[in-house]
């Protein structure tokens, strides 16, 4: 058991820290890529980082973790190339990989960075700080899958949570009477422009803005361990919390209407992502690839750089000779074709979805302890009416 | 898994991924509800029922049969701040 889920933790890239050299600028790095959001997708940018930068066509990520709905307002206020409007701009300290996949820190430049893509887990009509309604101008691609999850300390004999429960204990806090999460220091938020906030709060009727709580900063995990065992509460992408399964318990939920409650996995222990896939897991999002539209083709990123990173993230580009499929699972993500439900939008419910090139039994197989119950095969005449994917035997 | 449901999802493109309770041969494809005692491990006994149909909503996707493990345990949230069925305290979104 703590075999692969060091290897899972080592290809996360968990317990490295982001190394401060105080005068490094971002600007000065190879092509550097500007990139702010949440959380879910920094192991997938530390497995592309140092393939980027050994590409013959070279470019450095250079990343800001400010939450997902912060990340697109960055694009959406971002209206003048030759100038930072007002929030429109990522300024400070952000992050960047070098080729050995060793994270360090950088100076974006004073009067602000333009972001080329931003990263969140909702649509950017969802994002409460921009007014509801589709934003102008802006091209929002929805990729992986990220499930979301929450977390107790290990020694937490808790198991399950049910939505009704969350909504009292992050609405309503030590009122709410949820025992044993009355502790509002041990209740571990975010804040309303985080992604992983508004999503929940969709799931559990909490405004983003009303949670209460304790803002739990860019570690969620590492603040979590210092929290109270058994009063401790956190939510953050699987992505994350699977890497991390020595230290810290995903706990099953429970939708509202739903009948006992499901972890994202078809079991505790597996990272097979089953429940998530089929219907039973409902706590997830897109990860959407956000940038400034092409004025002319709205269908396309106004910035190459950003198309290039974009193209990477959603899985249509390949680099370094690896499956890009498999990249986003590697990174603890799930790739729309191992669906088999969808959501048209973050309001909507699931509904069935058959992808058109279905690669379930792949993923399955290629999840941290994977394992498939699908016939493997090298061409279609051993699927009967199905067809041969990947070397699996899918329905169509 | 039951023959009738291997072909029904085999149809729909889910076989591969979804796991029906094993009911008979015999019994309608569009049967709602079925118990779940596969439902694999429960906390609080004897699982409630399962959709064993083709799921159309998002309710009967949630509530499907599977062999996925299962936690059942009954809410704590106090009785005087909810009654376990009416709606919630705050709207929805």
């Amino acid at each position: 058991m703590k075999r692969p889920l060091l290897v899972l933790a080592a290809a996360l890239g968990v317990g490295q820290t982001a190394v401060v050299h105080a005068t490094l600028r971002c600007a000065d790095l190879p092509s550097p890529i500007y990139v702010a959001g949440s959380e879910a997708v920094l192991p997938l940018l530390r497995l592309l980082a140092p393939l980027l930068l050994a590409d013959p066509d070279q470019a450095t990520i250079v990343f800001q973790l400010r939450g997902g709905c912060a990340g697109v307002e960055a694009i959406v206020r971002d209206t003048d190339p030759q100038q930072c409007q007002q929030g429109g701009c990522i300024v400070g300290r952000a992050t960047f990989y070098t080729q050995d996949g060793v994270a360090k820190s950088c100076e974006l430049a004073a009067g602000g960075s333009h972001v080329h893509l931003a990263v969140s887990e909702v649509f950017a009509r969802t994002c409460p700080g921009l007014g509801g309604g589709q934003p102008r101008g802006i091209v929002d691609l929805p990729g992986p899958v990220s499930p979301l999850v929450l977390v107790v300390p290990r020694e937490s004999p808790e198991r399950a949570i049910h939505a009704e429960e969350a909504h009292f204990v992050f609405g309503f806090g030590r009122l709410g009477g949820v025992t044993p999460w009355t502790n509002e220091e041990a209740l571990l938020i975010q804040d309303e422009r985080a992604s992983t906030q508004v999503l929940l709060g969709l799931h559990i009727q909490v405004p983003p803005g009303r949670f209460k709580g304790v803002h739990a900063g860019a570690d969620v995990i590492a603040r979590l361990l210092t929290a109270d065992s058994h009063a401790g509460l956190a939510f953050v992408p699987s992505a994350l919390a699977d890497a991390r399964r020595n230290d810290i318990k995903i706990l099953a939920y429970q939708a509202i209407g739903q009948r006992g409650a499901f972890f994202p996995d078809r079991t505790a222990a597996s990272f097979d992502k089953q429940n998530v896939r089929d219907g039973h897991y409902p706590l997830w999002g897109y990860l959407h690839a956000v940038g400034r539209a092409d004025p002319r083709d709205p269908e396309r990123f106004a910035s190459g750089q950003a198309q290039r990173l974009a193209d990477l993230l959603l899985g249509r580009q390949a680099l370094g000779g690896t499956d890009p499929l498999l990249h986003q699972v590697r990174a603890g993500l799930v790739p729309q074709c191992a669906m088999t439900v969808a959501r048209a939008d973050d309001h909507r419910p699931l509904v069935p979805y058959i992808p058109l090139a279905p690669c379930g039994c792949w993923f399955e197989k290629n999840v941290p302890m994977g394992q498939t119950r699908c016939r493997s095969c090298t061409d279609d005449t051993a699927c009967g009416e199905g067809r041969c994917r990947r070397g699996f035997c899918e329905v169509r | 898994m039951a023959p009738w449901c291997k072909k029904l999802l085999a149809g729909i493109g889910l076989c591969a991924l979804c796991h029906c309770a094993a009911t008979g041969p015999g019994e309608a494809a569009d049967m709602s509800l079925v118990s779940s005692a596969d439902a694999g491990q429960t906390e609080g006994g004897q699982g409630p029922a399962c959709f064993s149909g083709e799921p159309q909503t998002e309710l009967e996707l949630l509530n499907r049969c599977t062999d996925a493990e299962r936690i059942e345990r009954a809410h704590r949230i106090p009785a005087h701040l909810w009654d376990g069925q009416g709606p919630l305290p705050l709207p929805p979104l």
